[in-house]
């Protein structure tokens, strides 16, 4: 890869690709993490509209309004991020720890619980763990508020294994019900007037007796399970796998995985000591790596708002989001979205050529999208969204387009689709 | 109205674009062509509430508070729920076969993997290749043979070579004019990065189905008999979609995982599943073209025969099976023995494969062979 290639393939995969100025700019990759790495954003929660009633059908009413205000806010959140490797980051553990707006129903549980991911992101695992099954929107997403001394409800243990922690195959059925046991106890205390809720462990609902889990005996509670689950050498494979997967590529070698499970053990299951090790690795610029998936939606619009400085309606990017199928916080299962390889759809690539022209758009074309054209020039463009390189397609078929419509065809290319 | 949209209009349009299908028949495919139907009730159905071994006492002392007590009797041992009502003439014609205790060895009670053993068609899973997607591959389909109708698109339908169509309410037109030309030209060229490649041409078949959608878009009519929920409206969609003559049509219908207040969501999901297979295969009949599919309905577990703590059922093992159309119609598999639970949950009678094995050889004339790797001995209800 040549200077101006690796810098860009490096903002693509820690960010949602690179500005001019970031392109410009002197600092090398390595220097760049460091800085981000150190800084962990918290950035202001959204002030909702308080749910003062007890009408049903205003409550309905009021609850949707609140949840149009917290997908502006994640928006504008992922588009504005100073440090957008955080919000990457963050990204990444809202598709890890599936929760869905639909069961969860109120977002100010889901403004709770994105501060619990941010605040965590990449720190101490074993915490961002306890922080997820602990909080209000997990409780009720996974059903483990049903699950009490006596009317054991399953869903949490499993999930918590299968998907979270050590993956298939590293624990039983049995291991399953003996953790579901450990994990009672929790009940929601709710303040209706605010829409808020906080969960409490509540003695009586626990189940006290002993337990078998992964081969460990004792009188475990849920912080003993996320302990255990935190430290199981299963746990940063998993975790590595996915990472690497995100990243770089998808299937990486043996040695990538140790090499990232070794930064996770060695610094205290450190998520921040993980992603500097994949960033260090040479494999992360092999060409293996290079344009290696394909964006999802919404890398494909904050990325390309984001890269062509383009100032956008929250809404209009929701609307987009829709059109090509995904939508924050209502995956299509607990598994959150297929990976890249689910988006080769019709409605996700299809609908990036109307996009990519309302997003070179002007403001008076009422489309909720402005791109100030005259900052760029041909060559920016190719620079920005193709790494300096033309190809001579692209380059003949562009030669009669104005600068707005040279843009939405760099957008449209197939090659600007991959990460 | 064209293929080009003004910015206004296109977001109306891609709404209704996706939901209509070529209404006259492609007369290029063989008039005889059978179509497979498999609906997938993702989330793991319920079969003992679907099928209710009624007089069987222990089905009541498992479930003291969910089991369903005014059922319609069908036969002397099982009753259907009440929201089945509208699935009962199909059965009384004989056009119903119910196969319960379906499941396979050593099961999986986690969604993902058992959803990846049935969609497989193996009991080992697989991460990439599924049992419809290797039978489309022997008969050399093209993307437009297979439909899918959900959301995620299902390993059932995957195979070595590239996707087949999927339709969702969310299907966009290109764009148009000098930028629209541009971007025609850029993906006329085959791309050098495999990936992109693959980018476009899924963008060329998406455009040239999306050119027939536009086109049926004008002529039909939205009015139909369809009830007007989710699954009513999908099952419009398959009755046009079938004029195309797919081989298979995939539709997933979330929702069926009822850890919890379960009584009131599978009355509501099982409703709108009979009721709008009901439309369709009224509608069918009346067309002349109910020999033409054969519908198969699954489910990636039954339910655990006991009630949980909190007002629903957990992950369980074996369950129902359904097929619709053109079968020997009547029980499969005998009854769930409620008497002997293995670790409080139903053994098997029927392995899967056996089902999809049938399907195969005598609907679809396929090599079983080739796509399970084994042959089985067949149920009986083709």
């Amino acid at each position: 890869m040549d200077t101006l290639t690796q810098k860009a393939h490096f903002w693509r995969k820690a960010s949602f690709g690179a500005t001019l100025a970031e392109l410009n700019n002197p600092s090398s990759p390595s220097a760049l993490l460091q800085t981000w790495l150190k800084d962990t954003p918290s950035p202001t929660v959204p002030t909702l509209s308080p749910i003062n009633t007890r009408d049903r059908q205003q409550i309905t009413r009021l609850l949707a309004q609140q949840r149009r205000e917290f997908s502006k806010w994640l928006i504008e959140q992922m588009v504005a991020a100073v440090n957008p490797f955080h919000e990457k980051m963050v990204n990444f553990w809202r598709d890890h720890f599936v929760v869905a707006i639909a069961k969860v129903r109120f977002p100010l549980l889901l403004i709770d619980y994105e501060q619990r991911l941010r605040q965590h992101a990449l720190g101490d695992f074993q915490e961002l763990l306890w922080q997820v099954t602990t909080s209000p929107a997990m409780l009720v997403y996974l059903d483990n508020l049903q699950n009490r001394r006596g009317k054991i409800n399953e869903n949490y243990s499993r999930e918590v294994m299968e998907l979270f922690t050590i993956g298939r195959g590293n624990y039983t059925e049995q291991d399953i019900q003996e953790g579901a046991r450990a994990l009672t106890g929790w009940l929601l205390r709710r303040d209706p007037s605010q829409g808020t809720a906080t969960a409490q462990f509540v003695a009586r609902r626990h189940d006290p007796t002993a337990k078998i889990f992964l081969g460990k005996r004792g009188n475990f509670k849920t912080a003993d399970i996320v302990e255990i689950l935190a430290n199981h050498p299963a746990t940063p494979k998993l975790l590595a796998n996915k990472l690497w997967k995100t990243f770089a590529y998808a299937n990486p070698e043996p040695a990538v995985i140790e090499r990232l499970a070794i930064a996770y053990h060695k610094n205290q299951r450190s998520i921040g000591a993980m992603m500097e090790t994949l960033f260090n690795s040479p494999e992360f610029y092999s060409a293996k790596s290079y344009r290696s998936q394909l964006k999802t939606p919404i890398y494909f619009m904050v990325g390309s708002i984001r890269q062509l400085g383009i100032k956008a309606q929250p809404e209009r990017i929701l609307a987009a989001l829709r059109t090509m199928g995904q939508i924050i916080y209502n995956p299509p299962t607990v598994k959150g979205w297929a990976d890249d390889s689910g988006w080769y759809t019709a409605p996700s690539l299809l609908a990036r050529f109307n996009l990519a022209q309302s997003m070179t758009g002007k403001y008076e074309d009422d489309n909720g999208f402005d791109f100030d054209a005259d900052r760029y020039s041909r060559q920016d463009l190719v620079n920005l969204l193709l790494d300096g390189k033309l190809d001579p397609t692209i380059e003949t078929a562009g030669r009669n387009l104005d600068t707005r419509e040279f843009a939405a065809l760099l957008l449209s290319a197939p090659i600007y689709q991959l990460v | 109205m064209g293929i080009m949209y003004n910015r206004r209009n296109f977001l109306t349009a891609v709404g209704a674009t996706a939901l209509l299908v070529a209404v006259e028949p492609l007369f290029a495919r063989a008039n005889n062509q059978r179509t497979l139907l498999v609906v997938e009730l993702a989330g793991g159905n319920d079969s003992l509430n679907t099928f209710i071994p009624y007089r069987d006492p222990n089905y009541l002392r498992l479930r003291p508070s969910l089991a369903i007590k005014d059922g319609i009797p069908v036969s002397p041992e099982v009753a259907f729920h009440p929201a089945l009502k509208d699935l009962k003439p199909l059965l009384d014609q004989g056009k119903l076969a119910i196969i319960q205790n379906v499941g396979y060895p050593n099961f999986s009670q986690s969604h993902f993997r058992a959803k990846d053993i049935w969609q497989s068609g193996s009991p080992q899973g697989s991460p990439d290749s599924g049992w419809l997607g290797r039978y489309l591959e022997s008969t050399k389909a093209q993307a437009v043979d297979a439909i899918f109708l959900g959301d995620e698109y299902p390993l059932a339908l995957m195979g070595k070579s590239d996707r087949y169509l999927q339709l969702s309410p969310r299907l966009a037109s290109q764009t148009s004019g000098r930028l629209g030309q541009a971007i025609q030209a850029v993906y006329g060229q085959r791309q050098a990065n495999p990936l992109a490649e693959q980018v476009r041409r899924r963008v060329l078949e998406s455009q040239q189905a999306i050119a027939t959608l536009t086109r049926d878009l004008k002529r039909s009519n939205a009015a139909s008999s369809y009830p007007q929920n989710r699954v009513g409206q999908q099952m419009a969609t398959i009755s046009r979609i079938l004029r195309t003559r797919p081989q298979v049509i995939y539709l997933t219908i979330g929702g069926w995982d009822t850890h919890t207040n379960q009584a009131r969501r599978h009355q509501v999901l099982l409703e709108q599943l009979s009721t709008g297979l009901a439309a369709l295969y009224n509608d069918l009949r009346s067309q002349g073209l109910e020999q033409q599919l054969l519908t198969l309905i699954q489910t990636e577990f039954g339910r655990r025969p006991a009630q949980n703590g909190s007002g629903g059922t957990d992950h369980g093992t074996a369950g129902a099976v359904v097929l619709i159309g053109n079968v020997r119609g009547g029980f499969y598999g005998g009854m769930p023995a409620l008497d002997s639970l293995v670790n409080g949950n139903l053994p098997m009678q029927v392995d899967y494969r056996a089902i999809y094995g049938e399907i195969l050889s005598k609907w679809l004339k396929a090599d079983t062979k080739a796509v399970l790797d084994q042959s089985f001995s067949p149920v009986g209800f083709l």
